[in-house]
């Protein structure tokens, strides 16, 4: 039950009945977990053993952690889930549905429970919600024990606002999956499944999947994030245009926001030299810190190489900046450094999307080789008017916040009419053949 | 642009206004028939719509035959309605047709005034396997589209193998849109072209009458005349480097035939087989007396139904026969290669033959 299928949100609708008709916050946080749990048993039934032992085992660690600081627990313990999610990405095929994201969690559990974050375990049962809770339980946004378990402990009334701003993320979430991305992504794959194309192709390929790969994991991140919302809880915002970013620190405060945080708190934050004057060891560790965000994407030397290229541009731009405080750039400059900003971005998703290191020579001739223009398929005409149509989205962005101006007109007719017709453009250029979300496969 | 929250005025009133037009043309297009306006040639349910105008237009035939393109290319309903003018038969085979598709596409034409005394279901052997890659049920919703309603919802029941698929499918049907996709994308692309398609359609289709003949294929190919089947490929490579384009083309249109299905991993399923059972209780109940008859193929190697799934399908047909009063099972029409166009349909003289056969038992 993919969340762009229907059985999903039959399924979620039936939940959620169920859950406004039950008063209990106790009642409530069962059925959601009853919920979580059938949902996964529907994705992957021999792996709920897994999602159930990671729970379980790091709700005990978290005890033994406790406010006494125990460092062997801690250790074993993040050993233990780093482990088995190295050999779940070496060795299990299909991956377990959102154990990349699932074990992020229980590890930032742990360290929080041992820096003194979280003072007081949480209980089995929030905790258990906390690591399960399906909205986000496929491929996250992944989110802080001290940002949730409040939540759950207090239970959230459902207003119709909340109602209203899970309709507006989903719509655009399903709308960016369905109508953006899944039509890019023709545009794309065969590209990138034999590069020997014209340039043109080649090019039109490359910026296809910058914008297929952006709208197909923040579609997924509406998507669930408007799920929560319907339930009454809220989950962090997981992309905040990133195309937009003009430098590559704003790249990563704007981009899978919540493995950003994950990144600095856990991994940026615990490597030594933090305070060391030497500069070298921030630039080092910023290194280090994204070439383990390339690791969790996949053990693969193209994920290593866009992890690696990306610990480059930080620490670069980092290193620009040690000596002179970075102004903010206004008008033709904060326009050319959003657009330096976004070929950087570009550049990054290549070695991403490239099946080997080795076909980076094959993508270089392609593009440079004549005749540079071959025609487009009626499949790349229709992706290049949806590039265009996300350009203009972006510029309006930056003179109206889209979303947010959405949400704070609740019931609105003229957004109601609006989500009609998305909803029949997603119908109408929706991809037949189903594709999964991208970030499910991490 | 929007206007502000909280504040109901004139901007409001158009917004819901023009949200109430655009909810009730989606709902009178998926929902009421509507569509059925905009359906060219190149719509999946232009054959369901021609078959019910066929039901509308013959609604004293007492002979309704059911099936897929078999039913559609080997029975000439004109042929058997001259021989016996008082009982006439009106063909409803429609091309892919599947297992939900038979009591469904009966009960739309019985409501155009059809009131059927006999009813000859032609089968093949696929309709009690699974088949690799390609959903028959789906097909079947998206070709009838324009006549599902909420009892479809019901019926689905009996064709789901558990909840799961019954949501899937039930999605569709409540869904209805999603089901219009290739049309509208299609209507979209090349809107002049499928409007006047449409044109020249509502004119065809209004042109059936009572006293008109059905539609029938008149393909008079012999599949013999193909060579051997395994060797088609190469058949046709050299009919055209010989410029023989004809029957180049001929060979080419078996081949599309017969490359998709040989090979296949077929077993006969016990949940399709239920499944035919249940229709033919459906049909049995709609008039008593129903004709299972298998359609015929042409399948000398054994390769697109294997000996082993040929025994099991006849086991299984005749245990469901037994089990369902009303049902009588004809014997396979005995046809050579000289009476196929291509490996599962009979040419002109082949349907000749095959509706004098079904004539005589029959009637």
């Amino acid at each position: 039950m993919s969340f762009d299928a229907f059985p999903f949100w039959i399924f979620l609708l039936a939940v959620w009945a169920l859950y406004l008709a039950i008063p209990s916050n106790a009642a409530r946080k069962t059925l959601l977990i009853i919920a979580s749990y059938l949902l996964y048993a529907s994705w992957a039934p021999s792996y709920l053993f897994l999602l159930g032992g990671v729970t379980i085992g790091s709700y005990w660690a978290g005890v033994l952690v406790g406010n006494r600081q125990r460092r062997a627990v801690l250790i074993t313990a993040v050993t233990a889930l780093v482990a088995l999610l190295a050999i779940a990405k070496g060795r299990l095929n299909p991956l377990p549905v959102g154990i990349s994201f699932y074990v992020l969690q229980a590890i930032a559990y742990l360290a929080d429970r041992y820096r003194g974050h979280l003072p007081e375990p949480a209980g089995l049962f929030d905790y258990t919600l906390h690591m399960s809770f399906f909205p986000r339980l496929p491929a996250g946004p992944i989110v802080r024990a001290d940002e949730f378990l409040p939540q759950l402990r207090k239970g959230v009334p459902v207003t119709g606002a909340m109602v209203w701003e899970a309709l507006v993320l989903v719509s655009f979430g399903l709308f960016k999956k369905l109508v953006i991305a899944d039509n890019l992504a023709l545009a794309a794959d065969p590209v990138f499944a034999n590069l020997h194309a014209s340039g043109s192709r080649i090019l039109l390929a490359t910026y296809a999947f910058a914008v297929q790969i952006y709208c197909d994991f923040s579609g997924y991140s509406d998507i669930a994030i408007g799920t929560a919302r319907l339930f009454g809880y809220r989950l962090p915002m997981n992309f905040n245009w990133p195309y937009l970013a003009r430098d590559p620190a704003d790249f990563w405060r704007r981009w899978h926001i919540s493995l950003s945080n994950w990144l600095r708190d856990y991994v940026y934050f615990s490597l030594p030299g933090l305070r060391a004057k030497w500069r070298g060891y921030t630039y080092l560790n910023l290194c280090v810190t994204m070439l383990v965000c390339g690791l969790w994407h996949g053990a693969s030397w193209p994920y290593l190489a866009w992890g690696g290229y990306h610990g480059a541009l930080l620490a670069g731009h980092r290193a620009v900046h040690a000596h002179r405080a970075p102004k903010k750039p206004t008008g033709l400059h904060a326009f050319g450094s959003i657009l330096l900003m976004q070929q950087l971005a570009v550049i990054g998703w290549i070695l991403f999307r490239v099946n080997r290191l080795g076909d980076l020579p094959v993508y270089a001739r392609s593009l440079g080789a004549a005749p540079f223009f071959t025609g487009f398929t009626g499949a790349e005409w229709t992706a290049i008017a949806l590039l265009a149509a996300v350009v203009i989205a972006h510029l309006l962005e930056v003179r109206v916040p889209i979303t947010r101006s959405a949400i704070a007109r609740p019931w609105n007719p003229w957004l109601l009419v609006l989500f009609v017709l998305m909803g029949m453009a997603a119908v109408v250029m929706g991809v037949p053949t189903q594709r999964m979300f991208l970030y499910f496969r991490f | 642009m929007l206007p502000k929250p909280g504040h109901f005025g004139i901007a409001h009133l158009a917004g819901y206004t023009v949200l109430i037009l655009l909810l009730a043309a989606g709902a009178a297009l998926f929902y009421f028939g509507g569509f059925t306006y905009f359906l060219s040639n190149q719509s999946s349910s232009l054959s369901v719509v021609l078959a019910l105008t066929q039901a509308r237009a013959h609604h004293d035939a007492t002979v309704v035959v059911l099936g897929n393109s078999t039913a559609a290319e080997d029975f000439h309903p004109n042929r058997f309605n001259a021989q016996s003018p008082r009982r006439t038969a009106v063909n409803l085979g429609v091309p892919s047709a599947h297992l939900y598709f038979f009591d469904r596409i009966l009960s739309a034409g019985i409501d155009q005034g059809l009131h059927p005394r006999t009813i000859v279901l032609m089968y093949t052997p696929e309709f009690l396997s699974l088949w690799p890659d390609f959903d028959f049920l789906l097909n079947d919703l998206t070709m009838l589209k324009t006549v599902l309603n909420s009892g479809d919802l019901v019926r689905l029941g009996s064709h789901s193998r558990n909840a799961r698929a019954y949501v899937n499918y039930a999605s569709y049907v409540a869904a209805r849109p999603i089901l219009f996709r290739g049309e509208m994308r299609d209507l979209l692309l090349h809107p002049r072209e499928r409007l006047d398609q449409a044109r020249t359609v509502r004119t065809w289709l209004a042109s059936f009458g009572p006293g008109s003949p059905m539609p029938e294929t008149a393909n008079t190919f012999s599949v013999c005349d193909a060579g051997p089947l395994p060797e088609l490929e190469q058949t046709i490579a050299r009919l055209e480097r010989e410029g023989r384009a004809s029957q180049a083309a001929e060979d080419q249109r078996v081949l599309a035939g017969y490359a998709p299905r040989i090979h296949k991993p077929l077993r006969v399923d016990a949940f399709e087989t239920l499944r035919f059972r249940r229709v033919l209780e459906r049909l049995a109940a709609e008039t008593g007396s129903v004709y299972l008859v298998p359609a015929p193929f042409y399948d000398p190697n054994y390769d697109q139904y294997s000996a082993e799934y040929r025994r099991g399908v006849d086991r299984a047909v005749r245990d469901v026969v037994a089990a369902v009063p009303g049902v009588k099972l004809l014997p396979p029409f005995p046809a050579d290669c000289r009476l196929f166009q291509d490996t599962v349909h009979l040419n002109h003289q082949g349907a000749d033959q095959f509706t004098d056969y079904l004539h005589a038992r029959v009637l």
